[in-house]
């Protein structure tokens, strides 16, 4: 029994955790990094401002940071991963902040061991200011794609097709069903009974718990 | 036992008045974040270097038993 990781598609994580790393192995950490990508920035990001007293980081140190973070998730980290200790949030950003800190240590930027432990800590522990609401925002978008990714799994491209024109391009139902074709009656009922489907997945308590850091 | 019961259902009141508050949230969220969440039509040009890199990185790991 693995632990349950939040809010991302089960067939997803379980496609991560075969060690035969085939075809579909690949595909899963690259829906992994499309899913997470902006949370993970934004988390490499504040935490190379804060240990650098501000200083806006280089795009490649970023990448490489976000790079070791996915690569070391999908293959080992993800076991290490356990719900009773922390949310999946702080998961994350603690290994974004142990991949900022290790880069910075090597560029001896960093402050003597003895003042770290505080330091990180203070760090993981924020949670006001700029930095911490552009976290918020990027994770729960992150829990959001995650979630339609689920949502696209249960229903049938038609339906998501129709959901995705009305609620995630914001198209009037009318221009809808005239661009598919259908009476308006579909589109309404298709975006109520997909909707419904997407409430019922926030509302596990993974999701709630979850989004709520 | 009448209080007992008036209790338990004071408490299952309690319970579906922060189940009501819960769902109005989320349904706000949904309303507010739906619109942000459409994937990009296309990759983000950092994406992909990303994902060499990974690629190399991930050659470079062993494999699980």
């Amino acid at each position: 029994m693995h632990p349950k990781l939040p809010d991302t598609p089960h067939s997803l994580l379980s496609e991560l955790r075969n060690p035969d790393r085939g075809s579909s192995w690949q595909l899963s950490w690259e829906k992994f990094l499309e899913i997470y990508y902006p949370a993970l920035r934004t988390m490499c990001s504040n935490s190379y401002r804060f240990h650098t007293g501000g200083e806006e980081p280089a795009g490649e140190v970023i990448e490489d940071a976000v790079a070791s973070v996915v690569s070391d998730f999908c293959t080992k980290a993800q076991h290490r991963y356990d719900p009773p200790k922390g949310n999946f949030r702080g998961f994350l950003k603690t290994m974004c902040n142990a991949r900022i800190v290790d880069h910075l240590r090597k560029e001896k930027r960093m402050v003597p061991h003895a003042e770290m432990a505080n330091l990180v800590d203070r760090h993981l522990q924020e949670t006001t200011g700029a930095g911490h609401e552009d976290e918020t925002e990027s994770y729960r978008l992150a829990l959001l794609h995650s979630l339609l990714e689920d949502v696209r799994l249960r229903v049938s491209p038609r339906q998501f097709t129709i959901f995705e024109l009305v609620k995630l391009k914001s198209m009037p139902a009318e221009q809808a069903a005239a661009e598919l074709s259908v009476k308006r009656g579909v589109i309404d009922n298709t975006v109520y009974r997909v909707m419904n489907i997407l409430r019922e997945l926030a509302c596990r308590p993974e999701y709630k718990s979850e989004w709520k850091t | 036992m009448e209080n007992l019961d008036r209790h338990s259902s004071k408490t299952a009141a309690a319970s579906n008045e922060s189940l009501q508050a819960d769902l109005i949230q989320m349904d706000e969220d949904l309303a507010r974040m739906l619109p942000k969440a459409m994937p990009e039509a296309e990759e983000l040009p950092e994406l992909q270097r990303i994902k060499n890199k990974i690629r190399l990185l991930l050659a470079d790991s062993p494999q699980d038993a």
